[in-house]
C-alpha cells in the first residue's frame, strides 16, 4: 500500500464523513473505493479507436 | 500528430456514400493509425445534429446510438475532445470581426480559435475555403482527389 495526502474541498470532505458515518467505513476506505471504481471505469476502459465503422444502413437522402 | 476533423468529414465517414466516404474514413483511420484526432465540442454538436436528422438521412441512427459513437470518441486514448471555453468565443468574435465573417460562419470561427490555442494546424474538412481564410489552419479536403496523404 502507498500512502498518500490530498487536499479536498470542506463539501467533499464532509460528505465523506458523513458516508463514513454512515457506513461504518473509514473515510480512507472510501476514498480507497473511490479510486478503484475511477480507475475501472475511466482508466481501465480506455482503448484506441482504430477503426470507423459507420453506422449500418444509413444513407444519406438524395444520394449525397 | 494531433489532427483535427471537422463535422463534414465526421458525417461523411459514419453515414455518407460512395468514393467520398471511403475517402474520409481511409483519412480518419490514417489519423487514427499515426497520431491522435481532434475533435472540438462544436464538432461533436455538429455532428449529432446531423446524422441523427431523417430529414436529411433514410435510417438515421438514434440520438441514442450517436451519442454511444460520441462517448467512445471521449473513451479512446488516440481522440481527444477539446471542450470550448470563454476566451475561445472571445478569440472566435475577433476571428469573425477580423475577417467579416457571416453569423453562420460562427461555429467556423470558434473551431478555429480553439485549435489555434490548442497549437493544431492540420484539419481535415469538406470546407477548405472557410478554414484557409484564416491564415493559420491547413484545411484539407479528403474527399478531393488531390487530396494528398496525411502527414
Amino acid at each position: 500500500m502507498k500512502t498518500i495526502s490530498l487536499s479536498v474541498s470542506e463539501n467533499d470532505y464532509e460528505a465523506f464523513r458523513a458516508e463514513s458515518a454512515r457506513t461504518g467505513k473509514s473515510i480512507a476506505s472510501l476514498i480507497r473505493e473511490a479510486m478503484v471504481r475511477y480507475r475501472d471505469e475511466r482508466i481501465g476502459s480506455v482503448r484506441r479507436l482504430d477503426r470507423v465503422t459507420p453506422f449500418p444502413g444509413v444513407r444519406p437522402r438524395g444520394g449525397g | 500528430m494531433k489532427v483535427a476533423v471537422d463535422s463534414g468529414v465526421l458525417v461523411s465517414a459514419y453515414a455518407g456514400h460512395g468514393p467520398s466516404q471511403d475517402a474520409c474514413i481511409r483519412a480518419i483511420e490514417t489519423v487514427l493509425g499515426d497520431g491522435v484526432m481532434v475533435l472540438t465540442a462544436t464538432v461533436l454538436t455538429d455532428f449529432v445534429d446531423t446524422v441523427t436528422d431523417p430529414r436529411r438521412f433514410e435510417n438515421a441512427p438514434t440520438l441514442d446510438e450517436a451519442v454511444a459513437l460520441c462517448n467512445s470518441f471521449a473513451a479512446s486514448s488516440n481522440v481527444e475532445i477539446a471542450e470550448i471555453d470563454a476566451d475561445d468565443f472571445v478569440a472566435a468574435f475577433a476571428l469573425i470581426r477580423d475577417h467579416g465573417l457571416d453569423r453562420d460562419q460562427i461555429t467556423d470561427a470558434l473551431q478555429a480559435a480553439r485549435l489555434r490555442r490548442l497549437g493544431i494546424s492540420k484539419l481535415l474538412t469538406d470546407n477548405v475555403a472557410a478554414f484557409e481564410q484564416f491564415g493559420f489552419i491547413d484545411a484539407v479536403d479528403p474527399a478531393d482527389p488531390t487530396y494528398p496523404a496525411v502527414t
